[in-house]
């Protein structure tokens, strides 16, 4: 009886042991995918934090893995900002050439910020530098949920801020002529660098022990561009080769990274005439390839140039763009997601200095369905659009076989005005609880 | 003779505006619906409502809902200037329909939206702001830009109600002033709430003084005093501006002391905390926009995370960040912190963000708000109406009258509840029952037709009639 006892004991504590975190499955009414594709009484599993399978309810269920049930619930893979500032103290450092700033050494865990976009479903977040700056520094992408930078990082690898929209107070051409002139300086810093380095004894030393240098050919540039050296960009020059990452600052290190083509660049370009001299300058420098253009309304103008480019594009801000004539002061109102679409840009929404609090990608993906969007393409700019953006398709943005076990249990369809978040959680770990959120409750309620 | 004329072509104009709409949903204003209703209009006004009635001549819309013309109970809109004579505290004889623009594009955003009628009151910046007015956001004849209801006039009445303002708006920017400015503009009082209330206590009691006096008369007439004695009298309505709930408190003990017989509260960002009190005193409130750009607040205590890490403490560690398909080991790597330090935290922790869209209002008015105000007044019984303040001066549509409503259904209130919130009881409380806000017989032809349930964000207004005729159409 006793030995039965003790078996009976140890079995449920081994049960309990096994259903580890980062493990759950779910079995829900209805499991949206990002398309607006619907599995009716879907099953999906997430074990260590990814999913490995999602299907109809014979799906089988691992033993060690606790079952939640959603009987009316809608399972949706959450929405996803694409680009966004929020969420730091300031988001810009007052130098216009800061490529050395990170956003890891901004962001506030426990902003209200990032509780707002829990709480309205959003999952992933891709927090760059301000617009306010030349050349801002390197973003994240971050789920708005953890205590700490760690724990709320998905990828710290998101890219470098470019704006060539002009800073506060800063003329076009002076922002243009800093982004230029930047360039131009590093070019000058590098062979400065590179003739040290030649005439550098130790080097010098080196290089003659390794039999690769002799006196006569030191002036010859040709002699050492090196197609793998650190420096893999520009015209060759004398010591080009030579030059290591120690040797250089910060502020050329994030330049270099730039112009080797090494980082992902968030090109912000408020209006039509900015996606133009951005397109100039990134084919200047070989880097089209490297950007996702980031938008205001008005540059719906520079759609067909937007097409053409074949680069990701990220709305910022409102998405009417509103013109009012000053003569007969008529305003004439234009939907930029409808015209971007029209003209087959990929584009996603980002809710940044939006004007709807917390509920805004959902709200404003709905508003793109009520102005002519086609659902899906709505759908795909808060879900799977940002995911592509930041270089992480196969891990976020979709219910598919591998991708992080991110999701958000909603009442009702995602994108209803009354949808309400019921659960979120991001890599098999539950992050968010509308029974338990007390400060909404406390909204709800009124404070006393 | 000029001007009759002019008004007989009015007339006739409107006499030719007979039309009949067959609509699948009717919302009526005061939160009954129909279903498959013949309206029939004639000479600007509806002459009847009928059901399953099919005439051959009707503009039939299929899948459309119709609801009476949105009335906003509290706005800015069409002002040109300053909304608002600063330079006394008391301008109580002052008419904003003498500031207004009528071809403001104000007006127009707000029709696109739906809204066919709007009180316009005075800014907050002095104690006795002046009078607001009640207008039409379209149509009008020149002659007739002033009128009765119905008469096709855009004004609808300029002197509609009396504004005072508690709180800490009249008193923000004024100081005592200190050695030679003491006589400057900024020197000026209150400076305090109380301060405020001593205002307009000193400006009813001269009023007082100034009826005895006048009933016998003995004293000059004087235009601002006038205006007072309405008020007291009930011949004008008074609309108290009160925020926190303290302010609400101190207009019930004003209007305790002076009578004023017509008195609404408006904005009460934080009423629904006296709600009942509210409801019992049979109060009727005028709520300012349940979200705009200006109404983002500061909401008390602790965010999410710390109240979720403060329960588990052990949670909380500087290295968890790991790959997904690794295993998660926690229990390595964990740092600890004390519960000293963690007591702590809610106070170290800056506060950079703003809450969720919270109700209007001065950051320290507004702080203790929330965006489920109107459900929770509803709850009471509290007689009120919604009002958009500014939000009709932009043409972004996301803090519109509608969206007000919609987004106060979010938070709970019921739809048909919310509707008649921005139609027949705004219609009521501005001293328009018996012709506005309500799809009626003998109602003015103010109606909007629908995309669709218009608390859906999906649905958009695709015809807007004023006075039987319509002035915009989006089909």
């Amino acid at each position: 009886m006793r030995l039965l006892t003790t078996l009976l004991v140890s079995s449920c504590f081994i049960a309990s042991a096994a259903a580890q975190s980062g493990s759950v499955a779910i079995r829900a009414a209805k499991i949206m995918r990002a398309d607006g594709s619907v599995i009716e009484q879907g099953t999906m599993v997430i074990e260590n934090g990814r999913i490995t399978a999602i299907g109809d309810s014979e799906i089988e269920i691992p033993f060690d893995v606790l079952l939640n049930e959603y009987p009316t619930a809608v399972v949706f893979p959450g929405f996803f900002e694409a680009h966004s500032n929020s969420g730091m103290d300031r988001a810009n450092e007052n130098v216009p050439l800061a490529p050395f700033l990170n956003v890891k050494d901004s962001i506030d865990p426990v902003s209200f910020y990032f509780e707002d976009e829990l709480r309205g479903g959003t999952v992933a977040i891709g927090v760059m530098p301000g617009n306010n700056t030349v050349i801002g520094g390197r973003g994240r992408v971050v789920a708005p949920a953890g205590m700490t930078i760690e724990q709320m990082t998905l990828s710290d690898d998101l890219g470098m801020k470019i704006a060539i929209g002009p800073k506060r107070g800063w003329s076009r051409s002076s922002q243009l002529a800093e982004l230029r002139e930047a360039v131009d300086k590093l070019n000058l810093d590098l062979r400065d660098i590179g003739e040290d380095l030649i005439y550098n004894d130790e080097v010098r030393a080196d290089r003659k022990k390794a039999g690769v240098d002799n006196d006569d050919d030191v002036a010859d540039g040709d002699m050492y561009d090196s197609a793998g050296g650190y420096i893999r960009f520009g015209d060759d020059f004398t010591g080009k080769d030579l030059i290591s990452e120690e040797d250089l600052d910060d502020t050329q290190r994030g330049m270099v990274d730039i112009l080797n083509g090494d980082e992902r660049l968030w090109v912000y370009a408020p209006g039509a005439t900015d996606v133009m001299h951005a397109k100039t300058w990134l084919n200047a420098h070989g880097l089209l390839e490297n950007a996702v253009f980031v938008i205001n309304s008005s540059a719906y103008q520079a759609a067909d140039m937007l097409a053409a480019m074949g680069r990701p594009v990220v709305i910022s801000g409102d998405l009417w763009h509103v013109q009012t004539n000053p003569i007969t002061e008529v305003t004439h109102k234009t939907f930029a997601p409808l015209v971007l679409h029209e003209a087959g840009v990929n584009f996603a929404i980002s809710s940044q200095e939006g004007r709807m609090g917390p509920d805004r990608l959902a709200y404003q993906a709905a508003m793109c369905i009520r102005e002519g969007v086609p659902r899906e393409a709505a759908l795909r700019s808060v879900t799977t659009n940002p995911a592509e953006f930041w270089g992480m398709s196969d891990e976020l943005g979709d219910f598919i076989e591998g991708a992080d076990g991110t999701f958000v249990v909603f009442d009702r369809d995602p994108l209803h005005a009354q949808a309400k978040v019921l659960e979120v959680y991001i890599r098999g770990d539950k992050v968010y609880d509308r029974k338990d959120d007390t400060r909404l409750q406390r909204l709800q309620e009124g404070t006393k | 003779m000029i001007f009759s004329s002019l008004l007989i072509t009015t007339t006739a104009l409107l006499a030719q505006q007979s039309s009949q709409w067959a609509v699948d949903t009717v919302h009526l204003g005061d939160g009954q619906i129909m279903h498959d209703v013949l309206i029939t209009i004639n000479n600007g006004k509806i002459t009847a409502v009928a059901q399953g009635a099919d005439a051959d001549d009707s503009q039939h819309v299929v899948d459309a809902h119709m609801t009476p013309g949105l009335i906003d109970a509290y706005s800015y809109m069409g002002v040109d200037g300053a909304t608002l004579e600063e330079s006394r505290e008391s301008t109580a004889s002052i008419k904003l329909a003498h500031s207004l623009q009528f071809d403001a594009p104000a007006f127009s955003y707000a029709l696109s939206e739906g809204v066919t009628a709007a009180y316009i009151s005075p800014a907050s910046m002095n104690v006795i702001g002046g009078l607001g007015c009640m207008v039409k956001t379209q149509g009008g004849q020149v002659a007739s830009l002033f009128g009765e209801a119905g008469s096709a006039a855009r004004m609808l009445n300029d002197g509609a109600a009396l504004k005072i303002t508690l709180g800490g708006d009249p008193s923000m920017g004024n100081h005592t002033g200190s050695g030679k400015w003491t006589t400057s503009f900024t020197a000026r009082r209150p400076n305090t709430r109380m301060g405020t209330v001593w205002v307009v206590r000193r400006e009813f009691y001269r009023a007082l003084d100034y009826v005895e006096l006048r009933d016998k008369g003995q004293v000059a007439f004087n235009a601002d005093l006038e205006v007072l004695a309405a008020a007291l009298s009930g011949d004008m309505q008074v609309r108290v501006q009160a925020r926190e709930s303290h302010d609400v408190e101190t207009a019930l003990r004003l209007q305790e002391e002076f009578g004023w017989p017509r008195m609404l509260i408006e904005e009460a960002t934080s009423a629904h905390k006296i709600a009942k009190m509210v409801a019992r005193e049979n109060i009727s409130i005028v709520t300012g926009p349940a979200f705009d750009s200006a109404s983002r607040a500061i909401a008390r205590g602790p965010s999410q995370a710390e109240l979720r890490y403060a329960a588990e403490p052990g949670q909380i560690c500087c290295e968890d960040y790991h790959a997904p398909g690794e295993e998660h080991i926690n229990e390595s790597g964990k740092l600890e912190l004390s519960e000293f330090a963690l007591s702590l935290l809610p106070a170290v922790v800056p506060r950079y963000e703003a809450a969720p869209g919270l109700s209007r209002g001065r950051r320290s008015e507004a702080a203790g708000s929330t965006p489920a105000l109107p459900a929770l007044l509803a709850d009471a019984g509290v007689k009120f109406a919604m009002g958009s303040a500014e939000a009709h001066d932009s043409p972004l549509t996301e803090s519109s009258l509608i969206y007000q409503a919609r987004r106060a259904v979010r938070w709970g209130l019921d739809e048909k509840v919310a509707l008649s919130l921005i139609t027949a009881v705004p219609a009521q409380l501005c001293g328009f029952g018996n012709s506005l806000g309500q799809i009626k017989a003998g109602f003015d032809a103010d109606l909007v037709l629908w995309s669709g349930n218009p608390l859906d964000p999906t649905s958009t207004p695709l015809v807007v009639i004023v006075d039987g005729q319509i002035v915009a159409d989006n089909r």
